[in-house]
């Protein structure tokens, strides 16, 4: 399977957060979701895969190319939305689209403004007089605008009400799915991701937790809730992001198989409950373990 | 269009609803020094065209600091130093285009009325060092800084500019101690071409040399 992004060891430093030797691979073709809470890391993966800004070591490659050698080359095949949306306030939506669009070299004018009229934006309308989500709308079109081969999106759901998530997700899921192109979607809102990715990175404290299918990861990881009276230390390092109520514990694991054998073990006749997981549950729980650390 | 061009286009369209600002501002001005009984001072004009010029570089990096279009510039298949190129692309052709304009005048109204050529040379000389040292100052720090900054350094410019022709005065200048207007009749009365091409040669350089410390501040600016 080719790969349209493959970072490696990445190390970039600031005072306060630095990322750490973050390395994993996104595939042609496919929606990856890019998860994480606040300020796990995420935005500034972006900012060192589109070459905003410098990192200390380690190497990134969009389409096979280094990231920083042939920063124009691949920003011409990539459709880019940040987390919040510039442009110049007093100018239209048309304009903007045409300003911004015509620095690609494939900028396709009349698919531009189809796209405009897709998304509902009245290109007269002055940028000032745009919602956020018709902002988002706009900077999606300008993005499209150049039939990208990989779209890079930073949080662009965020502050958003769940109507006009929704129907930007939607119009991205069938967009990718017309123009064949790949995504990579940063979100701490994990529900969005649980919509549309075929495959999820979790980054947390500037390192990469896991990188997989996202149906690998919810058939492989459970979450187990069992009696107080089965408590202990071997047990208890089995799982991940351990709560600890009145009447039991939960936590998570990938290897659920194991816990169980070792449950049994410790614990004969235990009473416990085996569930599956949602990416929230995941983010919440890895959260909860980085923290304890 | 190229890049740079696009780029310095956008500087004047963004700009296009603050022309009638401009107008208005310009006439205000010229109505206050007609009433104060400055309609014939030799200064009025090129102090309008400075006001116009300031504005004209101010609004660009304010629009592009205020909207954080740097940042979404950045993102596109751009490289740093044609944001640069373009900025003084476009701040070049207004000066040219003021410089043509307050010319023209100067050519039209009797002697007097509207200053020299030799004072449209020095002015001009004028608006290049100002952008010349607005401009990296601004790449560099952004728009915020750069102003108060600029506004100490132009501040200490005009004293010492007008310092110069006092303290000339009080040397061998003529008998009503105005040196920098015996400059100005030494350049009127010189070789015309002879000046104008060394006007625009010194310009040119320092123009391009300030351009050239731009793009090496602008490729080390964090913008994120």
């Amino acid at each position: 399977m080719s790969m349209v992004i493959s970072i490696n060891g990445l190390c970039k430093k600031y005072e306060k957060f630095s990322l750490k030797d973050v390395s994993f691979q996104a595939p042609k073709g496919y929606i990856m979701g890019f998860i994480g809470r606040n300020g796990a890391g995420k935005s500034t993966v972006i900012k060192c895969l589109m070459d905003m800004i410098p990192f200390e070591s380690g190497k990134i490659e969009l389409f096979g190319l280094d990231s920083r050698s042939f920063a124009n080359e691949n920003k011409k095949r990539i459709g880019y939305v940040g987390e919040d949306q510039y442009f110049y306030e007093s100018m239209t939506a048309g304009w903007s689209l045409e300003f911004f669009g015509r620095f690609f070299s494939d900028w396709d004018n009349d698919y531009g403004y189809s796209l405009l009229k897709r998304f509902d934006i009245d290109p007269s309308k002055k940028v000032s007089e745009l919602s956020k989500g018709m902002k988002v709308k706009l900077a999606l079109a300008i993005a499209l605008g150049h039939r990208p081969e990989l779209l890079i999106l930073d949080e662009p759901t965020s502050g958003l009400d769940p109507v006009i998530r929704n129907e930007i997700l939607e119009l991205l899921a069938e967009t990718v799915q017309d123009e064949n192109c790949s995504v990579f979607f940063s979100s701490h809102i994990t529900t969005d991701i649980e919509k549309i990715a075929d495959y999820v990175t979790v980054i947390d404290d500037g390192r990469i937790i896991l990188s997989d299918e996202k149906d690998s990861i919810i058939s492989k990881w459970k979450m187990f809730k069992v009696e107080n009276s089965c408590r202990g230390e071997e047990l208890l390092g089995r799982l991940i992001g351990v709560k600890k109520g009145e009447f039991g514990f939960s936590g998570i694991t990938d290897k659920p198989d194991s816990f169980i054998k070792e449950l049994n073990r410790r614990c004969p006749g235990a009473r416990y409950k085996m569930e599956n997981i949602t990416l929230d549950d995941l983010l919440v729980r890895i959260a909860k373990e980085s923290d304890t650390i | 269009m190229n890049d740079v061009m696009r780029i310095a286009v956008k500087d004047f369209q963004i700009q296009v609803k603050s022309i009638k600002n401009y107008v208005i501002t310009t006439l205000f001005f010229v109505l206050l020094f007609t009433v104060g009984g400055l309609g014939r001072n030799t200064m009025l004009l090129p102090i309008l065209a400075l006001f116009v010029l300031y504005r004209f570089i101010n609004y660009s990096m304010y629009e592009d600091e205020k909207n954080n279009t740097l940042r979404l510039l950045a993102s596109l298949p751009l490289k740093r130093d044609t944001i640069v190129f373009a900025r003084y692309l476009s701040t070049g052709v207004l000066i040219v285009v003021l410089s043509i304009l307050l010319g023209s005048i100067s050519a039209l109204l009797p002697s007097g009325e509207a200053g020299s050529t030799a004072l449209v040379l020095c002015i001009f000389f004028v608006y290049v060092i100002m952008i010349s040292i607005y401009m990296p100052i601004g790449f560099k720090l952004g728009y915020i800084k750069a102003v108060n900054i600029n506004r100490f350094i132009f501040l200490g410019l005009f004293v010492l500019l007008g310092a110069v022709p006092v303290l000339l005065g009080k040397g061998e200048g003529p008998q009503d101690g105005n040196a920098l207007a015996s400059v100005i009749t030494m350049l009127d009365n010189a070789d015309h071409v002879l000046i104008v091409a060394g006007f625009a040669l010194v310009t040119l350089l320092l123009y391009i040399i300030s351009m050239k410390i731009s793009v090496i501040f602008f490729r080390k600016r964090t913008l994120f």
